[in-house]
């Protein structure tokens, strides 16, 4: 289950995701990390069944946690199928099924955003996530 | 068997005429041969659905009280050509917005039209005793309008050149994102579903033709720009009114870092008046052959690196120089499937009907590389032949000496066989001199160098120094050796660029 943590400026000091690994024995994977001097942003994934256990000691460390269920949003007014977004996605989560349609798995979406501005009729937008 | 295009609207008239999409065309004539299917069929659908940039449209405003000859316009903030009559404007899909950029352009002002959007309409004027006013402001939508007529001067090619890229940096195209070192193919054309594929010695398509354009109904009025039918890069040109246009089939577009443009869904009856006829639309995918070119060169002869078949391009893989790349399309299947069966559906429910064409496009014609009166600089007119270069196990101090006696503040790197290594700058070195520290040249020198050559035009050049934010190009030879070098500074100097 894929993840967005929002950190204060005082967890990045700590190892946290370390410590959190080692405490719950979960096999965490980080898509994307984006930690700077003061704020910083992660997408991770985290094994459905340890995910109360991670998002509550994440959460007691202060950092925001939000769900990401629809990473991206298509607006299938705008999109024509054309797949553009195939060849850009890192992960492949964009796929052409055989009747030339374009599909979307949002499980496999890391939102780098690159899709976002790839995306000739700007159809795909980052979605925020919610909880 | 023969049949007359009279007798076809006939059977559209009477509910008993046979049409099928061209891809379904394909299959029929190999499974009972194009005798029998030229009995069978009487009309095939194409379709294609594509970003052209060679679209636009002409709009009447009519005439505002006190009346205004609108010169400079602007619509939605993409500017129109004004340079016909006083209210008669051209709208090009690559024009960009003023105030958005890529992110907007004429190809979304034709697409906010037809979706009945308003827009919004800017012009001025010197004024004339005739037309007065020098300024107006207003805001219309395709209903306002006398006319909205959607004018291509190039679309449905034939077929289209593969892209993909030799450098080791990302190239963005017109033909989309291209990775490094061959990781991917970009392709565009609907293949066996192509308009001119299912015609292309143009026995039935011609001027007066009537097609399918953007969910409305057009007309192709003559051979397209760059028509060049010996190389099968064949084009249309055509017409068709907006304010007849679907949304669903056209959509104004942006390429990263190229610009905007517009995809438009075309799709043209092919009449099945004879078996050679229907052998034609028998085409298939794997008889549509086209070139993968390396856009990674930036002239207009791009080396060909192989010939692929549409069949291999749809596969998702292709084979060039014993490299498998990844392909993927631009222009979207789904959709030109799309137009070629909503156009069979009109004839089959009696509400489109075939044209007899006036004239048939030329055969002939070919495709003109443009007349240069003026000669390109190139980098070995611009370039320092007496590069100073220094070593690999040069310290800081040796390459700081070389820099302050040459008056230099790039020094490439050098093997012992005068072969380019690396670079460095004079910032380089005062970063190390403010650590205190001590390196060898080698050490902290940037491996990854980007080069010029002798033949490579100045613009070209400048180009990779304004893209890569550097500020010198060693020029180097087949071998690798450094024999110029050409900086920014000269460049300015001599192009007036920044």
């Amino acid at each position: 289950m894929k993840v967005r943590l929002v950190y204060t400026p005082s967890a990045i000091q700590e190892p946290l995701i370390a410590e959190i690994i080692l405490a719950t024995r979960a096999k965490i994977n980080i898509n994307r990390a984006d930690i700077g001097a003061v704020s910083g942003e992660m997408i991770i994934d985290i094994p459905e069944d340890k995910y109360n256990q991670v998002v509550r000691m994440f959460r007691d460390k202060g950092l925001k946690v939000s769900l990401l269920h629809r990473p991206i949003v298509r607006d299938d007014n705008r999109c024509v199928m054309c797949g553009v977004c195939t060849s850009i996605c890192p992960i492949g989560a964009f796929k052409i099924e055989k009747d030339w349609s374009v599909t979307f798995e949002p499980e496999k979406c890391i939102q780098c955003g690159v899709c976002v501005s790839a995306c000739p009729t700007s159809a795909l937008e980052l979605s925020e996530g919610e909880i | 068997m023969r049949k007359t295009i009279d007798e076809i609207n006939e059977r559209i008239r009477d509910g008993s005429v046979s049409v099928v999409t061209a891809d379904r065309m394909s299959e029929i004539v190999e499974e009972i041969g194009a005798e029998k299917a030229a009995k069978e069929v009487d009309v095939v659908t194409t379709g294609t659905f594509g970003a052209m940039c060679s679209s636009g449209a002409f709009l009447n405003f009519g005439h505002s009280d006190p009346p205004i000859k609108m010169v400079d316009v602007w619509l939605n903030d993409v500017r129109a050509y004004g340079g016909i009559a006083a209210v008669d404007v051209f709208i090009g899909a690559t024009e960009r917005s003023r105030s958005r950029g890529e992110a907007y352009g004429g190809g979304h002002v034709i697409e906010d039209l037809v979706a009945g959007r308003e827009i919004e309409v800017y012009a001025r004027s010197p004024g004339t005793d005739c037309y007065p006013q020098r300024e107006i402001e207003t805001r219309v939508r395709i209903d306002d309008l006398n006319q909205a007529i959607m004018l291509n001067p190039r679309n449905a090619y034939q077929r289209y050149a593969v892209a993909t890229n030799s450098t080791e940096r990302m190239m963005e195209t017109y033909m989309g994102s291209l990775f490094p070192h061959f990781q991917n193919a970009t392709y565009s054309g609907s293949g066996e579903l192509s308009p001119i594929c299912n015609d292309p010695n143009f026995e039935t398509i011609g001027i007066g033709t009537r097609i399918f354009l953007c969910g409305g109904e057009g007309y192709i009025i003559g051979e397209g720009t760059q028509h060049n039918p010996k190389s099968r890069f064949s084009t249309l040109m055509v017409k068709g009114d907006m304010k007849q246009m679907d949304p669903a089939f056209l959509r104004g577009a942006t390429f990263r870092r190229y610009g905007t443009t517009l995809y438009v869904g075309l799709g043209v009856p092919i009449p099945i008046l004879n078996e050679k006829i229907a052998a034609n639309t028998g085409v298939k995918d794997e008889d549509i052959i086209t070139e993968v070119l390396d856009y990674g060169v930036p002239r207009r002869d791009r080396p060909v690196l192989g010939t692929v078949s549409y069949r291999e391009l749809k596969s998702g893989e292709i084979e060039i120089q014993g490299r498998v790349i990844k392909t993927y399309p631009l222009s979207s299947h789904y959709m030109a499937k799309k137009v070629a069966e909503t156009l069979a559906t009109w004839i089959k429910k009696g509400e489109f009907f075939l044209t007899e064409p006036v004239k048939p496009l030329p055969l002939d014609t070919i495709q003109k590389p443009m007349r240069e009166t003026k000669r390109h600089p190139l980098v070995m007119d611009v370039m320092v032949h007496e590069v100073v270069t220094v070593r690999e196990d040069y310290n800081i101090q040796q390459v700081a000496k070389v820099m302050v006696d040459g008056q230099i503040t790039h020094a490439p790197v050098v093997s012992r066989e005068n072969k380019l290594v690396g670079i460095l700058t004079a910032w380089d070195i005062a970063k190390v001199v403010a650590q205190g520290r001590e390196a060898r040249a080698g050490e902290i020198m940037t491996r990854k160098v980007l080069t010029t050559q002798l033949d490579e035009p100045v613009e070209v050049a400048a180009r990779k120094i304004e893209k890569y934010n550097i500020s010198a190009l060693p020029v180097v030879d087949s071998e690798n050796h450094v024999i110029g070098i050409i900086t920014g500074d000269m460049i300015s100097r001599l192009i007036g660029r920044k």
